[in-house]
């Protein structure tokens, strides 16, 4: 069945969108070829083998290596941030392990990290000059989200700073 | 001249390498005609492979100079432009050549199993 509940068709476009620009030309080329496949099971067959070439294109890393090159970067960025608070702490602040303030640095370091990992995608779009107003929504969720996070942190880190250089009666 | 024999060499290593058994099939398919511009799903269905092996075939092919893409021209209304497909001279070279191979290799594991089924009868 074509149409709106084509989803065969939408999962290949889905897929499609997801590639990287120097493959894009062979996801436009799956997807019009997928016009072509009358037979229902084919149909399917031919979508989900194309959307697994989308996502795992040769000879570009594709989809899994972007992930993990995203991943492997908001985990430096954020160690890098929190590894002087951090440095701080144990040295003016707590000075005592069994009172570090885990819970707080685990924040401290999961908000660069998430600030990232949504920061990525858009970073990402505007280097390869795809038009990042396409879908507005997204976009600005995506910039209220990275705000709200910037916020957060610097706002966070500015409150504890005196615990952090050992400022009594500080909490 | 450093780095053109450098890069002779990453080239000569590229051409040496086997293709698989399905880009082998795909090589010939096209080799068929090679006037004949082709599309995605006819080779799927004449060498019997999924999208999924065809694509990453077809786009390895196309790195590496062996096929020509183009997209159609004349669309009927209502649908997308296909892409379509077809051996360049190198391709269509390395095609002859695989095939000689394997006629070749074909004639030897005959010429060796011929003995033994004599044998046998």
């Amino acid at each position: 069945m074509k149409g709106v509940l084509d989803m065969p068709s939408r999962l290949l476009a889905f897929a499609a969108r997801r590639m990287p620009p120097a493959r894009s030309e062979w996801g436009a080329a799956m997807l019009a070829e997928l016009t072509e496949v009358r037979d229902s099971r084919e149909r399917w067959e031919f979508a989900l083998g194309g959307t697994w070439v989308a996502f795992f294109p040769p000879g570009t890393g594709g989809l899994l290596q972007t992930m993990k090159n995203t991943v492997i970067t908001a985990t430096l960025v954020s160690t890098v941030l929190v590894a002087p608070l951090v440095y701080l702490e144990l040295r003016y602040g707590t000075q005592n392990y069994s009172r570090f303030p885990y819970a707080l640095f685990t924040i401290l370091w999961l908000v660069p990290a998430a600030f990232i990992l949504a920061a990525a995608p858009l970073m990402r779009a505007v280097r390869a000059g795809k038009n990042v107003l396409e879908r507005p929504g997204v976009l600005v969720v995506r910039v209220v989200f990275l705000v709200l996070a910037a916020l957060f942190w610097t706002g966070f880190v500015n409150d504890q700073m005196p615990c952090f250089l050992g400022v009594p009666n500080c909490d | 001249m450093t780095a053109e024999l450098y890069l002779d060499r990453l080239i000569g290593v590229q051409r040496d390498r086997r293709p698989s058994k399905q880009t082998l099939s795909v090589l010939l398919a096209l080799a068929e005609d090679p006037a004949q511009w082709r599309h995605g799903y006819d080779l799927c269905q004449q060498t019997g492979l999924k999208a999924g092996s065809m694509y990453p075939i077809l786009i390895r092919l196309a790195d590496r100079g062996w096929l020509e893409t183009s997209w159609e021209t004349t669309i009927p209304a209502g649908r997308a432009p296909r892409h379509l497909y077809r051996l360049t001279h190198t391709g269509l070279d390395l095609a002859k050549e695989l095939a000689a191979n394997r006629a070749r290799a074909a004639r030897m594991r005959h010429a060796r199993l011929r003995p033994r089924l004599e044998g046998t009868s």
